[in-house]
């Protein structure tokens, strides 16, 4: 019974520590320190909800809670949930790069971890040696990586630069060179946390494509961390659905990705942004609100297929410093995150919003002339950057309903089912 | 509980002391390519490649020679010539605060690539190790070749060296042994006092002084007042600087007693830094 399972999660547990550290850590080391000295249990130390009882503000977060669950050999299990929820901690405790506080995890098998592609890449080595380097620090022998070298080399597709320094490599091809080396490992147990995310379409695919074959034909064990449902629904059978570090639910696949979507849902939509507190990027600059409006600037509650519509945006600059290019986009998602369109201001007008010196908000109409969207309810994402530095990243910011409108001259709307764009045509005989 | 052949059981300390030698042994390819690393992109894009080695004890030592050789009259008080006594001594020294040195940055330097990717830490301090030993012997091929030449005018010779020279893996073992050790305590501590990482840059400079790599320790005790005295004959590197010495020159004796003293004081530091490093090594990602 034992022998089919890769990984056993018992009782885990992971506590950080908030706020900074610095002279204040010296004094809670030595109480802590003098706490285990007499003898005292973990328990005395921290009372159940994990606050410290030793320090006298609860400086300290449990980031996994009781963390339980089991992996088969063979299988693929996608990590979901939403930002902040544990899943890249729970990564990391697997992959031995930091300790559990409590609890245990039995491995059966080797594993070897890929939370970033390319790691330990050394800019004045070239490609060559940095492939031998990365393979021996992802835990291959010399030997191992010796007699690959030949397909990984074709994998990663850089061929002729393999002798150049890596420093001279585009960002695109080290991606490529560091998947290529990852990709050929050969662990019992593979855990890779939004790789994927990284290079273009065809390499991504290609991702997908190995990491299937991986398990499916050579009978390895995958963890996939994503937040992108449609490749995890592609990939694997089995999904965890983590909540504020805590196991929501494990189960098939198409059972837990809508639970993860509905859990978005539950979180009230409106229109004011600044609840929102699972958002991603550095904060300078923070959306506060979002409406829907249609051309004549009325507020509404629902768009028409067809219909003009704005998204009314405000931003706050929240770093009174800052100051320059604003990058903002919209992306619209259907019920199963796919991403179906993408709105920019850099790729609609070709430039980006000037924010003055002393500016502290900022008020957007992104205008959608003629909506191509069949009926049906579709969330959307936001995104303020300055392309350098991620500002703000709203995920399921908020809903765009969407009824059957005046799309076509004839009024008539193809079934949702079949048809989720709607796209101008013309027929004719000839 | 269930009796089930895991491989590996991941649990919240691992381990207090020992230095998992079995998976040091499994990753050793790793450390010679991190030696490999070290060692290449050393010099790479440099013209004067591996020569660098060489050039930074002889210029130190040409310093030392003009200014505290006529200061001193080091040939005339130890009667040796001062360029032999200078280079073997910022050769010896430049072993031991190199690899203290970097040993001390393996947390710090190294926290992108712990943070992402497990593999046994101690990789990299005994990479660091033997990558500061082609150096180190790459720089006393150098001393042996201005031995050679003043065995050859005749102010030194080699038959007072070659019986000895089976003690300079002994030296040698000793200051790698104390440089690791001291440089596991402050890499464990610099991953949450960052104060340490100031104190590392000057500290070996000090300490530097504090030995008889300048002022021949006769000179010391002649004119220097008797609380140096004190702090010279502590510092577990003058054991280790005399005792090179001693293998080469005639006029020195072999000081048993002092390298005791450095080889208890590297091992009692060996065994405080494995200590540190294996607490912090598990969890040092979260405080770096």
């Amino acid at each position: 019974m034992s022998k089919d399972i890769a990984i056993k999660v018992e009782g885990l547990f992971k506590q950080y520590r908030l706020g900074t550290i610095g002279a204040g850590t010296i004094k809670d080391d030595i109480k802590l320190w003098f706490a285990k000295l007499r003898g005292k249990s973990l328990s005395d130390i921290y009372d159940i909800d994990g606050n410290d009882r030793m320090v006298g503000d609860s400086e300290y977060v449990w980031a996994l809670q009781n963390i339980d669950f089991e992996v088969k050999k063979g299988e693929i299990l996608g990590i979901i949930g939403k930002n902040g929820a544990g899943k890249s901690t729970l990564l990391k405790v697997l992959s031995k790069v930091t300790g559990p506080t409590k609890g245990q995890i039995k491995v059966n098998g080797r594993i070897a971890s890929l939370l970033e592609v390319g790691t330990g890449f050394h800019p004045e080595l070239t490609g060559r040696e940095n492939v031998f380097l990365n393979g021996a620090i992802l835990g291959m022998t010399k030997v191992e990586i010796k007699a690959k070298l030949d397909e990984i080399v074709d994998f990663s597709g850089i061929g002729k630069y393999l002798d150049t320094p890596v420093k001279r490599y585009s960002s695109g091809m080290k991606v490529r060179l560091g998947f290529a080396v990852a990709a050929h490992l050969e662990p019992e147990i593979l855990i890779v946390d939004e790789v994927l995310a990284v290079g273009d379409a065809e390499f991504q695919k290609r991702c997908i494509g190995k990491m299937n074959d991986v398990s499916k034909n050579q009978g390895r064990t995958v963890l996939f961390v994503s937040h992108n449902m449609a490749s995890v629904m592609e990939l694997c059978d089995r999904a965890l659905l983590m909540q504020n570090g805590t196991v929501h639910s494990t189960g098939k696949v198409t059972d837990i990705i809508p639970l993860y979507l509905n859990a978005f849902k539950a979180e009230e939509i409106s229109s004011d942004l600044t609840k929102i507190k699972t958002r991603a990027g550095n904060g300078k600059v923070k959306f506060s609100r979002v409406e829907l409006l249609d051309g004549l600037d009325n507020e509404i509650d629902f768009a028409l297929s067809g219909q003009t519509i704005k998204m009314r945006l405000a931003c706050d600059i929240i770093d009174p410093t800052f100051f320059g290019k604003l990058h903002v986009s919209i992306k619209f998602v259907d019920e199963n995150d796919v991403t179906l369109f993408h709105l920019s201001n850099s790729v609609s007008n070709g430039n980006e919003f000037e924010v003055n010196r002393d500016q502290s908000t900022l008020n957007i109409d992104c205008e959608i002339e003629k909506l191509p969207l069949n009926s049906g309810v579709y969330k959307f994402h936001l995104f303020v950057s300055n392309l350098q530095e991620v500002f703000d990243e709203i995920n399921f910011a908020g809903e765009l309903k969407v009824e059957g409108g005046n799309f076509f001259p004839t009024g008539k709307l193809p079934s949702p089912q079949v048809s989720k764009f709607l796209v101008d045509n013309t027929w004719k005989l000839r | 509980m269930s009796e089930e052949n895991w491989t590996e059981v991941i649990k919240p300390q691992r381990k207090v002391f020992g230095l998992g030698f079995k998976e040091l042994i499994k990753y050793k390819d790793l450390i010679f390519l991190f030696v490999r690393r070290d060692f290449v992109a050393f010099y790479k894009q440099t013209v004067l490649g591996p020569f660098w080695y060489v050039l930074q004890p002889l210029m130190q030592t040409a310093v030392y020679s003009i200014m505290f050789g006529s200061i001193f009259d080091i040939s005339k008080e130890t009667g040796v010539p001062s360029i032999l006594f200078y280079l073997i001594g910022t050769v010896s020294w430049w072993y031991f605060s190199q690899s203290l040195i970097k040993t001390a940055n393996t947390f710090t330097a190294n926290a992108h690539i712990f943070g992402k990717v497990y593999f046994p830490r101690l990789t990299v301090p005994v990479s660091v190790l033997l990558s500061n030993l082609i150096g180190f012997g790459i720089q006393f091929m150098l001393f042996v070749c201005f031995f050679a030449y003043f065995a050859f005018t005749g102010e030194t010779s080699f038959s007072h060296a070659l019986p000895n020279l089976w003690k300079i893996p002994l030296l040698v073992i000793i200051m790698a042994v104390l440089g690791l050790g001291m440089g596991l305590i402050i890499s464990s501590l610099t991953t949450k006092y960052k104060d340490f990482k100031q104190f590392i840059g000057f500290g070996v400079q000090l300490l530097m002084f504090a030995s008889p790599v300048i002022i021949p320790l006769s000179i010391v005790y002649k004119r220097f007042p008797p609380w140096t005295h004190f702090i010279l004959e502590y510092n577990p590197m003058t054991g280790v600087i005399e005792g090179f010495r001693s293998i080469f020159f005639a006029e020195y004796d072999f000081d048993w007693g002092g390298i005791g003293y450095t080889a208890s004081f590297a091992l009692v530091m060996f065994v405080l830094g494995i200590l540190l490093f294996n607490k912090t090594e598990q969890n040092f990602v979260d405080t770096v």
